[in-house]
């Protein structure tokens, strides 16, 4: 078990967002959260990299308590994250995003930098070659000096991904990672949730397209209004009644 | 030739030349998407701790200036633990508010002779004239020894200049130059992969610091006198016009901002009372026209491409993501079996 | 000697509340911080000075032909030196510097053609001392203090009950929610920096009164103030800039009177690095607002 979530809640000023929410996510598995529009779910990554602190509860990643730790600290334990709306970084090539993921792996400083060191040089060396596998790996290879935010759309959501992983995660959160996507986009995308698998890295991904969600999913856990209602695979969870009441509505 | 090299063109070179590191010192801060407007304080620091060192404990001038930025950065550190936590405009104007009581205080102690300020601070050129003399060199190629202090001093001040503009440029193509760029595009999200922003604004605020520190010792010890007003609102506005005119995206622009708003002034002498007008509407007009300066990083790439400078960089092949494939199919091969 | 200090401190403080209310009105509309303020400040001034030396109207009139003038130089600001910045989305330090060559130009156009030297108000113009047995309060206190309350007065009413106050919170709140709802935000931002300057215009007669002293170079260093004070109360927040320039007031008049006088210029910047410490978005300001670096 990698990560474990224990009756986590969260209020903003007196409106609870999250209640007793309780899950558990394996080494190596594509996790999903589901559940309709502010059902709590960005809430909960915010929650688990730190952004804000749990109101209650207790958030354990690989044996350490991240509650009350600054989400940079977070990254370098290990969890990555994309963003539900596009947060690259302004000028910054392709290539330079990658790398500037690659921040809290290494640990060059201003005076090294200014006098160019030998350990300098080399780990920057280093690190072009490891950033550009990542954007090998998510089918950006050709754009690596094209600036990132003129990127098509969907280019944009894999460098977001590429950018996450080169922080060497063991968790990668993907925050509604198709959306905006045609079919082929993402098609690739579900093909890319394979590899990050086949790299030893575990997933929880947030996500809408429920065909896609089912396709890659091992486990889902199903949030409305803030209250986890369902927790299964793919094929417990589609004949759930809760959920479909969820989705659906109840029947009269 | 002596014409060319009167004292008063060189004065004005020597004065563009510590704009621009003044002008620097405000963009290093910006690159990480600070707006600081407290340099004048740190020159003021730099300024008054370097004069005194060398007129009341007679060091070098070299050491007394760089122990001058040394101390505006420590001010900046103290100052910097509350203020980098400020966004925005807030930064803003809290800095202004530092350098303003900075000023009072230097304008209200003994040591610093109040409003009078301090004068017959040691000045470069007159030192290395001193040199000129020591090694035989007036009237070498028909200079006389003074104009040869101007100008070795000159020379010196291009030095760090380009020491300063060196370290700018390597940084930004560094580790900590992409921590800097992903704060200023989008703190947010470069907390969120791993950057400890507020340990990275700091850092730039505190070397910001140093250099406008180490621009207020030379200063010193260029004009020979210092008093308060030196550092006053004035001089804010005018140094964050450096960076603004020229292009606060890159380290040149400062530069140029610095060359042009020093010398514009000079050109414009013959306008005498209109001089200023004309500067006043020129900011808004360039501001209409080129609002992010006239240096962009746009044009910067189409000029270094164009001079042929910019190397695509050396991308090694590297196999840490194959290896990590393979090491990962080979474990769960193990586990399965 | 407390009491009479506080007197003297409100009345300065009045004076610097109608300035900052200039400034956080710009602020909240558009974000930015207006550093020609200073500069419609101290035009403000010599209109008021000249309408009483050259026409030798009364007081409140001369205020509100100032009034106008700034609602004027208001106008012509927005449209030379913020409105061509807001079409393309430039970063925040453009307008910055746009305003302060509005300042400069202004401050030396208003050197060549007045020159350096100080003015005042004719002699004995508005005479007269009241004393209330535990202070004394002069007409031209009274004058400064009345007016600028009654401005105030007047702003409130005009922000909190009229359609005009009404759209221009909605596009402080969110220009682009404000423009969906049929507000047309050129205007309202029009309108905004009309009332704004106008506001500061009519500062600038009270504080030429008040000091009597008018000179070009005037709008600088109250410009400052005016920036101290928009800090301390929170940025684009009407009630905090009305509190902020009173205890900005009372504090440097009691700062003068017990012993600190050659601080005074500090007391401002001192206050509200203090205050930042405490509460980084002054003391009425939102979260949210101008954090936009």
């Amino acid at each position: 078990m990698l990560l474990q979530l224990d009756d986590v809640s969260k209020s903003f000023g007196g409106v609870a967002a999250l209640t007793g929410v309780t899950f558990q996510v394996n080494q190596g598995e594509v996790f999903g959260v589901i559940g309709p529009n502010g059902a709590g779910k960005t809430t909960l990554f915010n929650l688990i990299t730190g952004v804000f602190p749990v109101s209650t509860g207790n958030i354990v990643f690989d044996g350490m308590n991240v509650v009350g730790i600054k989400p940079h600290r977070t990254v370098e334990m290990g969890i990555a994250r994309t963003f539900q709306n596009i947060r690259l970084f302004g000028n910054m090539t392709a290539l330079e995003t990658v790398l500037t993921g690659m921040h809290c792996r290494t640990g060059s400083g201003v005076l090294s930098s200014f006098f160019r060191t030998k350990r300098q040089r080399v780990e920057e060396e280093r690190c072009r070659g490891i950033a550009y596998e990542f954007l090998k790996l998510v089918g950006l290879e050709e754009d690596a000096e094209e600036v990132a935010t003129s990127l098509p759309y969907g280019k944009q959501r894999r460098l977001e991904i590429a950018r996450a992983l080169a922080t060497h995660p063991q968790l990668i959160l993907l925050d509604e990672p198709a959306a905006g996507m045609n079919d082929s986009e993402t098609e690739v995308l579900r093909q890319l949730i394979g590899k990050i698998r086949d790299l030893g890295i575990t997933v929880v991904v947030i996500e809408h397209d429920m065909a896609l969600m089912m396709n890659i999913c091992d486990r889902l856990a199903v949030l409305n209004f803030g209250k986890k209602i369902a927790e299964g695979t793919p094929q417990e969870i589609q004949n759930h009644p809760d959920v479909i009441e969820a989705y659906l509505g109840k029947e009269e | 030739m002596s014409e060319i090299l009167n004292p008063y063109y060189l004065q004005i070179v020597m004065f563009f030349i510590i704009n621009a590191i003044m002008g620097i010192s405000i963009f290093f801060t910006l690159s990480t998407g600070q707006l600081t407007l407290g340099a004048a304080g740190f020159m003021s620091v730099g300024a008054y701790v370097g004069a005194l060192l060398t007129l009341k404990a007679e060091l070098p001038i070299p050491i007394a200036i760089f122990i001058g930025g040394i101390v505006a950065a420590l001010v900046a550190v103290v100052i910097g633990l509350p203020t980098t936590r400020l966004k925005g405009l807030y930064l803003a104007i809290a800095t202004l508010g530092f350098g303003e009581v900075v000023r009072v205080i230097f304008l209200n102690l003994e040591v610093t002779n109040g409003a009078l300020g301090l004068s017959g601070i040691p000045a470069i050129a007159q030192e290395l004239t001193n040199y000129v003399y020591e090694f035989d060199m007036d009237g070498l190629l028909d200079i006389d020894a003074l104009t040869w202090g101007n100008l070795l001093t000159i020379i010196i001040l291009l030095v760090i200049l380009a020491l300063v503009i060196l370290f700018c440029l390597r940084i930004h193509n560094s580790r900590v130059g992409r921590a800097f760029q992903a704060i200023k595009a989008d703190d947010h999200a470069a907390e969120l992969m791993g950057i400890n922003v507020v340990y990275y604004k700091m850092l730039a605020f505190v070397i910001g610091a140093f250099i406008a520190g180490i621009g207020g010792g030379l200063y010193a010890h260029i004009t020979n006198f210092i008093n308060p007003t030196d550092f006053s609102y004035h001089k804010v506005v005018q140094i964050l016009l450096f960076p603004v005119f020229g292009g606060s995206n890159v380290v040149w622009g400062s530069v140029l901002g610095s060359f042009i708003l020093t010398l514009l002034p000079e050109v414009l002498r013959f306008l005498a009372d209109y001089r200023d007008i004309i500067y006043g509407a020129l900011l808004v007009i360039l501001m209409a026209v080129r609002p992010d300066g006239i240096l962009t990083e746009d044009l910067m790439d189409k000029i270094y491409r164009k001079l042929g400078v910019k190397k695509k960089a050396y991308i090694p092949e590297t196999q840490v993501l194959t290896e990590r494939f393979e090491a990962y199919k080979a474990q769960s091969k193990s586990g399965q079996e | 000697m407390f009491l009479q200090q506080l007197v003297n401190g409100l009345t300065l403080g009045s004076l610097y509340a109608v300035l900052a209310i200039g400034l956080t009105l710009v602020f909240g509309v558009l974000n930015i911080i207006n550093m020609a303020h200073g500069g419609i400040f101290m035009i403000g001034a010599f209109v008021g000075l000249f309408m009483v030396t050259v026409f030798e109207v009364n007081i409140f009139v001369a205020i509100l032909v100032a009034m106008v003038v700034g609602a004027i130089l208001g106008y012509l600001l927005e449209f030379v030196a913020l409105r061509p910045l807001r079409k393309k989305n430039v970063s925040h330090l453009a307008p910055l510097i746009s305003t302060i060559g509005v300042s400069i130009f202004i401050e030396s156009v208003a050197l060549l053609v007045w020159g350096p030297q100080t003015r005042s108000f004719p002699p004995d113009f508005i005479g007269g001392l009241i004393d209330f047995g535990m202070f004394k309060i002069s007409m031209v206190q009274i004058i400064g203090l009345g007016v600028s309350i009654v401005l105030m007065l007047i702003l409130n009413v005009l922000i909190k009950k009229t359609k005009i106050g009404k759209a221009i919170r909605a596009v402080s709140l969110s220009t682009e929610t404000a423009s969906l709802l049929g507000i047309n935000p050129t205007l309202v931002i029009s309108v905004t920096v009309m009332l704004a300057s106008a506001l500061g215009s009519a500062a600038g007669v009270l504080v030429g009164l008040s000091f009597d002293a008018v000179e070009p170079m005037m709008g600088v260093v109250i410009g400052f103030k005016g920036l101290a004070v928009l800090i301390l109360g929170g940025l684009g927040n009407i009630t905090g800039a009305m509190v902020g320039g009173f205890i900005l007031g009372v504090s440097e008049v009691f700062s003068v009177a017990y012993g600190a006088s050659s601080y005074r210029d500090a007391v401002a910047f001192g206050l509200i690095i203090l205050l930042l410490f405490w509460r980084p978005q002054g003391l009425f300001g939102s979260k949210d607002k101008g954090g936009r670096p």
